[in-house]
């Protein structure tokens, strides 16, 4: 549970650090808001004054801090994921696209909800952040599935989106996919086989030893081979078991039987 | 629509409340149940059913096939220095956004959403822009380019 604070907190920290004026889209001109849709300021709670939501952004950086070093960690868990739903929409809301949003946060806000409130030495809150970074996978080769059909992890298709990816310049390595088809059927089996593989991760350490590091790799190898680089790729370090902090055993407890009990239910 | 979209967070958090309320009380493990049940199912009434219940979201990221991609437009916005020369725009003259988002916006909203004058205060704007993060040279002029596979059109420009 410590690791998975400090993973998700330096997670959404490391994003908002790079777009440290975000808040200033709300003084942009009203031609620049004018494709959004109506009642989207009253989901995100986009409700104050300019000044007021770089106060919040400034908070939600705080929470932040306090999150990953423990200091009011469950309270600063839980005012982070607020501020996070609050502002993670706020530039693919411009061009209508629903989520999730390519800030890459939108697994850090359920994950740092179920921080704040789920008990330290039970083990179903870290079973479902896991089921929260798998459900990135698992659905959007769902979605693909039932809108192109298998047809979306052939030869051709994967070829097609290389060819795309080189065209508009985002793929240095492009090329190596569009002259081997070979290469192009590998790339798309192996993603539809990991991605629907991830479904079994947050329940069976042995299926997560195999997928996710084959899911690492295969994110690695799409930056070239694509241009595509997922900023949610450091999550998948949620699924190393990493030594529990003595802060998170309490006297008397016994926590890897709890584990296992918990584990069972 | 945008209030029940709301509501599944609303759930969420609020079943979150109710685990820390309910601690140490014989309603905990009921609680806890309530929660992990709630949260499993936002996420598969999303995922599966393809709602939007964001943060609950079913990831359609590229979702269609790719076999049309010769059908793909995409547009690109460039500077024009007082020599007439274009120069590409630095993407940090678009920040908080990314050019990703700015040239998805001339698609989805510039052109098929505001008239003419809101189309020309938009785009001075943008010009205002690319000059604040210019290093030396200064922008008269700011042109959109809509880009097809065989083909590229200039399709709008406004002048300082």
């Amino acid at each position: 549970m410590k690791a998975a604070r400090i993973l998700l907190a330096a997670h959404a920290l490391a994003i908002i650090a790079m777009r440290p004026t975000l808040p200033s889209l709300f003084t942009w001109p009203r031609e620049l808001w004018a494709g959004v849709q109506p009642g989207t300021a009253l989901r995100y709670l986009w409700l104050f004054s300019p000044g007021l939501e770089m106060i919040f952004y400034a908070l939600l950086a705080i929470a932040l801090l306090c999150a990953l070093f423990g200091f009011a960690a469950r309270t600063a868990c839980f005012i982070a994921a607020i501020l996070l739903y609050h502002f993670a929409p706020l530039d693919d809301v411009f061009i209508n696209a629903s989520g999730p949003y390519s800030h890459g946060l939108t697994v850090d806000i359920l994950g740092l909800v179920i921080l704040a409130v789920a008990p330290a030495t039970r083990r179903w809150p870290i079973v479902l952040i896991r089921a929260a970074v798998a459900s990135q996978y698992v659905f959007s080769t769902i979605v693909k599935i039932k809108i192109a059909g298998l047809g979306w992890f052939g030869s051709e298709n994967i070829r097609d989106i290389a060819i795309l990816f080189d065209r508009l310049g985002l793929a240095p390595r492009a090329r190596v996919v569009i002259e081997h088809p070979a290469l192009a059927s590998a790339i798309g089996f192996g993603w539809l086989v990991i991605t629907l593989g991830m479904a079994a991760t947050p329940f069976s350490r042995a299926a997560a030893r195999v997928v996710v590091p084959s899911l690492a790799l295969a994110h690695v190898g799409a930056i070239p081979l694509f241009g595509i680089f997922y900023p949610g790729v450091p999550l998948l370090l949620l699924f190393v078991e990493w030594p529990q902090g003595s802060a998170e055993r309490r006297p008397g407890s016994q926590p890897h039987a709890a584990d296992a009990r918990s584990a069972q239910r | 629509m945008p209030l029940a979209r709301l509501a599944a967070f609303t759930l969420f958090v609020l079943l979150g409340a109710s685990v820390v309320l309910a601690a140490g009380t014989r309603f905990a493990r009921i609680s806890e149940r309530a929660f992990i049940a709630i949260t499993a199912a936002l996420m598969l009434v999303a995922g599966l059913g393809n709602r939007d219940l964001w943060p609950f979201s079913s990831y359609p990221i590229f979702p269609e096939s790719s076999a049309r991609y010769r059908e793909a437009v995409w547009y690109e916005v460039r500077a024009v220095d007082a020599r007439g020369l274009e120069h590409a725009v630095a993407p940090r003259a678009w920040a908080p956004l990314t050019p990703f988002v700015i040239e998805k916006w001339i698609e989805r909203t510039f052109f098929p959403r505001l008239d003419d004058a809101a189309r020309a205060r938009a785009a001075r704007f943008l010009l205002v822009r690319i000059n604040s993060h210019a290093r030396n040279t200064s922008a008269q002029a700011l042109r959109i380019y809509r880009n097809e596979w065989t083909k590229r059109a200039l399709v709008y420009e406004v002048r300082k």
